[in-house]
């Protein structure tokens, strides 16, 4: 286990307790955890960039002394990001749900960015106890869209919602609605390969979206 | 008063794997992960996983290794009265499982959720709480198994069934019922129950993520690692709370009797 207070320079804060706190916090995570936050982090800067640097992340916990990938110190839940230019992503105020579709669309982005990544990202969908904040760990790898994930299907349902405007229930299940849609999307993404087999093809549908996303572009 | 039992895990380990399996030796030792604690005719124990390997570590420096738990992932240990009882689900397989053992080396399987994905994720003397697991192995209804004169058996936990995602982090037993204790993103939410079966919601631990719980006479007291800064504190429920007296990096396991375990640069420590 590594301590740390930034990712690659960046700080990483805690509002849990102190909305707003700027104090640095010391974090732990397992070496490799934190060289893949490393390039998470350099992901995100490198296909949000129109927006600024990433000025800060906030975060409730990377290592946490409790069952599951935090106990590990294989997970991180994202609260918020603020970029340079004044614009932010904010999990913890349930900008998922948010009235704003650029506030949803850049929630997606970010999302999208995590599963870069990380096969197992549990975000506001996914059930209530992810609706203030975004949770990724090591758990299912390597990165693919798998149908029969709750947590893949809800993200591709409402993706598919806020930039194609696809009216999907975001249930979960991937019917035949929701295959059409994401066929759409992979379409005028212009992703080949195939996402549910190939990291490649995933990653490349995920930085595509995150794209739209940062710059608030439907597709 | 802080009891420092003093010995190096990965060393100990290391030669009890070179001493029962000489392919090993000169593998990589790697971190020591340390689950749970629990008393042995009053010393610390606790069960390590290293290289592949559950091994019980006592507070006296002896590492060795068990029988009967190959395949198992235990993610708590605790006293049964009669010897040790360890819980968490098959390794391979998330399907919950309890184990037993007289001595904490020899184990045997006693009970197994077939059929769901699930684990145990806290137990104490005849109680264990775990989840029902969801795709991506988060939690989504609570289940749990009491030891009864038949062996562990499931039971309902009324006003516990929904977990919001978390997973039993600490159980205890005290003269007043059943506490446990399940950890958020903002802290430890906390519930007891006369019967185990029966829970209401008490005050929150926020801020910290509590992995021991002590009921007795002098209240609940409990043990944990902050969320941010994992910094060690020790507390009691509506009273004070403050830094535990152990190292800055040490790591909650439980308790040991009516003292706390905790995990520090490979040694385990009681306060």
């Amino acid at each position: 286990m590594i301590t740390f207070s930034t990712i690659d320079g960046t700080p990483v804060y805690y509002w849990r307790s102190s909305r707003g706190d700027t104090a640095p916090r010391n974090w732990q995570a397992t070496q490799d955890f934190h060289d893949t936050l490393v390039l998470w982090l350099r992901d995100l800067r490198s296909l949000s960039s129109a927006l600024g640097s990433v000025a800060y992340l906030v975060s409730a916990g990377f290592y946490v002394n409790k069952p599951g990938q935090h106990g590990e110190g294989t997970a991180m839940d994202l609260d918020h990001v603020r970029w340079s230019g004044g614009a932010v992503c904010s999990p913890l105020d349930r900008d998922h749900a948010s009235g704003t579709l650029a506030t949803r669309r850049r929630y997606l982005a970010v999302d999208a960015v995590c599963r870069r990544r990380f096969r197992y990202v549990l975000d506001g969908w996914y059930n209530a106890d992810h609706a203030d904040h975004v949770h990724s760990d090591f758990g299912g790898l390597p990165v693919r869209c798998l149908k029969t994930s709750e947590a893949d299907t809800k993200f591709t349902q409402s993706l598919c919602n806020d930039f194609l405007g696809s009216g999907l229930a975001v249930d979960g299940v991937w019917g035949a609605s929701t295959e059409n849609a994401f066929t759409t999307a992979k379409s005028r993404l212009g992703v080949g390969g195939d996402p549910h087999t190939s990291t490649a093809a995933w990653q490349a549908f995920l930085s595509a979206a995150a794209r739209k996303g940062f710059a608030n572009q439907a597709f | 008063m802080l009891d420092r039992r003093t010995f190096v895990l990965g060393a100990a380990l290391a030669a009890a794997t070179t001493a029962t399996a000489p392919s090993r030796a000169g593998a990589t030792t790697a971190p020591v992960r340390a689950v749970g604690a629990a008393a042995i005719a009053g010393t610390p124990v606790t069960l390590v996983r290293l290289n592949g390997v559950w091994a019980l570590a006592d507070g006296t420096g002896s590492v060795r290794i068990t029988t009967g738990l190959e395949h198992a992932d235990v993610v708590d240990l605790a006293e049964d009265g009669t010897g040790l009882v360890a819980a968490g689900c098959l390794a391979d397989d998330p399907m919950a499982a309890l184990w037993t053992s007289p001595d904490g080396v020899a184990w045997r399987e006693v009970r197994r959720l077939h059929g769901t994905r699930a684990g145990f994720t806290a137990v104490a003397g005849a109680l264990a709480l775990g989840s029902v697991l969801r795709g991506e192995r988060a939690s989504l209804v609570r289940v749990a198994a009491r030891r009864t004169a038949s062996g562990w058996t499931t039971v309902p936990v009324r006003g516990l069934e929904r977990t919001d995602g978390l997973f039993a982090s600490a159980l205890a037993e005290g003269p007043d019922g059943w506490v446990c204790a399940a950890v958020g993103t903002s802290g430890t939410r906390l519930h007891s129950s006369r019967d185990g079966v029966t829970w209401s919601e008490l005050p929150g631990v926020p801020g910290v993520a509590v992995r021991g719980l002590v009921a007795d006479a002098r209240g609940i007291r409990w043990q944990g690692n902050e969320i941010a800064g994992s910094a060690p504190l020790t507390g009691v429920l509506g009273g004070a709370a403050g830094p535990a007296p152990v190292p800055a990096d040490a790591k909650a396991l439980g308790p040991a009797s009516s003292r706390f375990a905790w995990l520090s640069a490979g040694r385990l420590l009681t306060t």
